[in-house]
């Protein structure tokens, strides 16, 4: 058991919306080893998000349980949730949401400022190749450098593990494969756990999991042995 | 430190709406200003007053009596409980000086200068020196007449003729406010003064050899003031006392501590106002804030950022804007309060200290300024408990594209320009932002109504109560009271056309212990000339027998129509009776009772005495010069004075609360620039994404203008008329606190005051949205389409 970072089992997630009740995930059960990089493939409106903030802190379960290096995390409140984020979970979005007041080295600042053992923010800097730009504010930077300051952002707190939501999704496919190839550099090097969700089936091709997802079910989950690089990924 | 990644954040984001951060410190600032300036005056005044009784030894008690020998100075010394006494005459007499007969006080002082009660401070010249012929004058005489040092005053004694060399000029904490008697309401330096002579040569031009008329008693303390009272009037009753006057009792005295009230009040509900005002902004644009920046606190709480901190980060905002403001604030309010003190100071002339900043004034106001903030920064942005972090970061749902009411009414929405009804379904579907903006719109409108209030309430005073009442041209004072005979001898005058009797004297109303020092107006049953209005603007038929007294001093005195009040007539005889309040009137300012001529004599068993005065109709305007010439030359008239005169004196009398009124309103007209600003900048923030949307469809930068202009606009119409209510019950706040015993102000908003309101909140609000509106050609369709889904 010990050897994976994350263990959900029975999840369920309910939400009103308007005047139906949505089941956006329904009994969902799974584990993901330490250092795997794992793809959450699904269609706009699997539940293939709702299941990732649950993982990553950001929202209560229904029912079931998420275990977390062996914490239930489904049964902390607001105030555990947010050290628990702090220092376990480091997220990249679709859309960067990065501070527009604060430049790129703020940006990754304020996140290493709140953690127990950051990393460096040179060195991510460095290994986001941004160094030259760390001056620069959000508007002065294009999205695949906003998508990188984001990443270095998740990074620095050396988390226990890095949730992706549709990191690619507003990137061109040059720019899209670039954010690919740094995701899996940082899976390699830092052995952080990284998991990815989108709905393009291309990227699973490089994904050591492959966890399908469709109506708020996992349809399968692929474990892959052989992988291919980020560079051979093609859609 | 985590902190200065947020500081700097917090710098860089207000410099980027510097504007929108200056107008809310503006609004604090205004807070802090207004209660700092005005309980500055109060202190100012204060303590000047305070010490210059101190310095110069203000009497608690003044002996008048006929003739009292001088030795008695000394045995009222033997009293335990008094300090010190000094005695001294003190007469009433007529100058003419610069073409006008003014009455001055006599009062004699040591031939050297000593310590004496009631002390003089030379403000320039000096003492007396050796020579006889010489006095000291009044400050104020001195500078109304443009009196030089050295100057001869010639004052007619019994007769005969005295020329007094004038020596210096002085102030006295007896004559601060300087009025000749109670029945006096403003001081008017031009027609009284005091001048101090030689005590030797008072002796002598008034034939006084031992004696003297009026003892200056200072005690030990002011608690005992009752038992040596009664000791003093053990040692001197045998005299002919007429009175035994309390500091409280003195004219000067009295009004310094009413307006001293007046001001403590205002500064109590003024500021308030404001504050209210400003704290109330402050919470409705904190609560925008936090609403446009929903989706950076969702990155802080999905970073790992707890609840606190994002508060704290808020509220600290909220805070660095109460410090900036409250130290803005207090420092021009020092500044203000120091200028207004001046002005206050052409009523009082106290000797002031220069300009001083009150710590126990500025801490208390900064710190409640800063506790408010810290209250509005934590209520304002409690919300961000609720905000979930993946929430935020995604778009807010759109709202439910429900019918808006108007709807309802097909025929007048089908006929509706599409623009309208884009406009209409904006403002309605986004109620909290529509209510919001309406919120602040409505209370820069009470606020600029209330501006407009306060000044209406003087005109009113002046335009329609005095001119109202007053019908005359011209008023001819007499000597003594006049008879009968000598108002012929005025009608009598060429191109006079009538003529009415009037006759005021001061009378001392008492009922039970309290008592009061008023005037009594004593008119025809029918005065035409100088009508007696009430608050209605209704003319006032004076009673058969009795007399009238105004709600404010019945109030005072807890008189009731019908009561029997003791009333004790100064002229002719000094005597007290018993009369009938036949009737209590309300009228805005209450400085006078009233009774028939026709009472007037039954009350003092005379037949003899009909007028003090004479009120004067000349035929043509133009006659009114030479009528007032012929009445100069008339012996037994001591003054002549026109209806203007009075009007001008009254408007200097009410010219601070003008002059504090345009401050007010000045203010008013700052606050809701400044709320109608950011109230402006903030929706065109929000809405940047309807905006880039509506110019990626191809709308041209004036075609979004056009519509932003008229959502905003149509709003701030229909709040700025809901405002107008609201303001007129702000102004009856304020009204009601800056009453005093004496004065009422009516709460007479015009027409022309609402419209003007309105008008000058579409104007600030046509400005702002200008110059904001200029934003919206800066806005990139690319990057805001692109930032969010």
């Amino acid at each position: 058991m010990n050897s994976s970072v994350i263990k959900v089992s029975n999840l369920m997630k309910e939400y009103k919306m308007g005047e139906c009740m949505v089941n956006a995930v329904k009994d969902v059960s799974f584990e993901i080893p330490k250092g795997d990089f794992v793809v959450v493939l699904g269609p706009s409106g699997s539940g293939k998000s709702t299941l990732l903030n649950m993982v990553g802190g950001m929202d209560k379960p229904t029912a079931g349980e998420v275990w977390i290096e062996d914490e239930n995390i489904s049964k902390y409140n607001l105030k555990e949730l947010t050290k628990f984020r702090r220092e376990k979970v480091g997220f990249v979005f679709q859309f960067y949401n990065l501070l527009p007041s604060l430049t790129a080295y703020e940006n990754i600042e304020v996140a290493s400022k709140i953690s127990n053992e950051p990393l460096e923010i040179d060195t991510i800097l460095q290994s986001v190749e941004l160094g030259h730009r760390k001056e620069n504010f959000p508007s002065q930077m294009s999205g695949g450098e906003q998508q990188r300051v984001a990443i270095a952002r998740a990074v620095v707190k050396n988390p226990a593990m890095l949730l992706c939501d549709e990191p690619t999704g507003a990137l061109d496919y040059n720019t899209g494969k670039l954010i690919l190839k740094l995701l899996h550099k940082i899976n390699k090097d830092f052995n952080k756990t990284v998991v990815v969700i989108t709905h393009n089936a291309a990227i699973a091709g490089m994904a050591d999991r492959v966890i399908k997802m469709k109506s708020g079910v996992i349809e399968s989950i692929i474990v892959n042995e052989h992988p291919i690089s980020p560079e051979e990924v093609e859609w | 430190m985590v902190i200065m990644l947020f500081i700097k954040k917090m710098a860089r984001e207000t410099w980027r709406s510097k504007a929108q951060f200056l107008a809310l410190i503006i609004i604090v600032t205004m807070g802090v200003m207004f209660f700092v300036a005005i309980n500055s005056i109060h202190k100012n005044l204060k303590d000047s007053s305070d010490k210059f009784y101190k310095d110069r030894r203000f009497a608690h008690l003044t002996v008048s009596c006929f003739n009292i020998p001088e030795d008695v100075v000394r045995d009222i010394s033997n009293i335990p409980s008094v300090e010190k006494v000094s005695g001294r005459i003190v007469k009433d007499l007529k100058l003419e000086i610069n073409g006008t007969t003014s009455i001055i006080r006599m009062v004699t002082l040591p031939d050297s200068d000593e310590e004496i009660v009631n002390d003089i401070l030379i403000t320039s010249g000096s003492y007396f020196s050796a020579e006889k012929d010489q006095c000291i004058v009044d400050e104020q005489f001195f500078n109304t007449h443009k009196l030089k040092l050295g100057d001869k005053l010639k004052v007619k004694i019994n007769g005969v003729e005295e020329s007094l060399s004038i020596v210096g000029a002085s102030k006295s904490p007896e004559f601060v406010y300087q009025l000749r008697d109670g029945s006096q309401l403003m001081p008017d330096n031009k027609k009284f003064g005091v001048i101090y002579v030689k005590e030797s040569k008072g002796k002598e031009l008034f034939n006084m050899k031992d004696s003297i008329n009026n003892i200056a008693i200072l005690l030990e303390d002011e608690k005992n003031i009752e038992e040596a009272k009664k000791e003093i009037q053990k040692t001197v009753d045998k005299y002919g006392l007429i009175e035994i006057a309390e500091r409280k009792n003195n004219s000067s005295d009295k009004m310094l501590k009413a307006e001293l009230d007046e001001l403590k009040s205002l500064g109590g509900a003024v500021p308030v106002v404001f504050y209210i005002v400003a704290l109330s902004m402050m919470f409705i644009i904190m609560g925008r804030i936090i609403e446009t920046q929903r989706a950076q606190i969702g990155i802080l709480k999905a970073i790992g950022y707890g609840n606190g901190t994002i508060l704290s980060y808020y509220i600290s905002f909220t805070v660095l804007v109460g410090v900036i403001g409250g130290a803005v604030g207090s420092v021009l309010g020092m500044f203000l309060g120091q200028y207004f003190t001046e002005i206050e100071n052409q009523f009082f002339h106290l000797p002031l200290s220069s300009l001083k900043m009150y710590p126990e004034l500025v801490l208390p106001s900064v710190a409640i300024t800063i506790l408010f903030c810290i209250l509005v920064g934590y209520f304002s942005s409690r919300s961000i408990y609720k905000i979930l972090p993946n929430e935020a970061m995604k778009p807010k749902a759109p709202k439910g594209g429900k019918k808006i009411f108007i709807e309802r009414f097909k025929k007048f929405w089908s006929n509706l320009d599409y623009k309208w009804k884009i406009t209409f379904r904006n403002i309605f579907r986004s109620k909290k932002r529509t209510l919001l903006t309406a919120a602040g719109v409505i209370m820069s409108s009470a606020v600029v109504v209330v501006g407009f209030g306060l000044m209406d309430s003087i005109n009113y005073m002046i335009d329609t109560q005095m001119m109202s009442s007053l019908k005359y041209e011209i008023r001819a004072d007499f000597t003594n009271l006049a008879s009968s005979e000598e108002l012929k001898d005025i009608e009598n005058i060429d191109k006079v056309k009538s003529v009415e009797p009037i006759l005021e004297t001061a009378v001392r109303i008492s009922k039970g212990s309290k008592s009061r020092d008023v005037r009594l107006t004593a008119s025809p049953e029918k005065p035409q000339l100088n009508k007696i209005i009430n608050k209605k603007a209704e003319e006032v038929i004076l009673p058969k027998e009795g007399i009238i007294i105004p709600k404010l001093i019945s109030a005072d005195l807890n008189i009731k129509e019908g009561d029997i009040v003791k009333c004790k007539f100064y002229y002719p005889k000094n005597e007290e009776k018993e009369v009938k309040v036949s009737k209590i009137i309300e009228q805005y300012m209450g400085y006078s009772v009233y009774c028939s001529i026709d009472s007037f004599k039954s009350f003092i068993d005379s037949e003899k005495w009909t007028a003090s005065s004479a009120l004067i109709k000349v035929d043509k305007l133009e006659n009114k010069k030479a009528v007032e010439d012929a009445l100069k030359d008339k012996a037994f008239v001591r003054l002549v004075e026109t209806k203007d005169d009075r009007i001008n004196n009254m408007k200097d009398f009410l010219g601070v609360m003008t002059l504090f009124t345009v401050i007010c309103f000045i203010s008013a007209a700052v606050l809701s620039m400044a709320v109608i600003y950011n109230i402006s900048s903030i929706n065109i923030f929000e809405r940047e994404r309807d905006y880039s949307t509506l110019k990626l469809l191809g709308y041209k930068d004036k075609e979004i203008k056009g519509l932003m202009l008229r959502e905003n606009m149509l709003l701030t119409a229909v709040a700025s008329i809901i405002g107008l209510p609201i303001g007129y019950f702000l102004n009856m706040m304020m009204l009601s606190a800056v009453k005093t015993e004496d004065i009422n102000f009516p709460n007479v908003i015009t027409i022309r005051s609402y419209l003007l309101s309105i008008i000058m909140i579409l104007v600030f609000a046509i400005l702002s949205n200008l110059v904001v509106a200029r934003k919206i050609s800066k806005v990139d369709i690319m990057e805001t389409m692109k930032e969010r889904e």
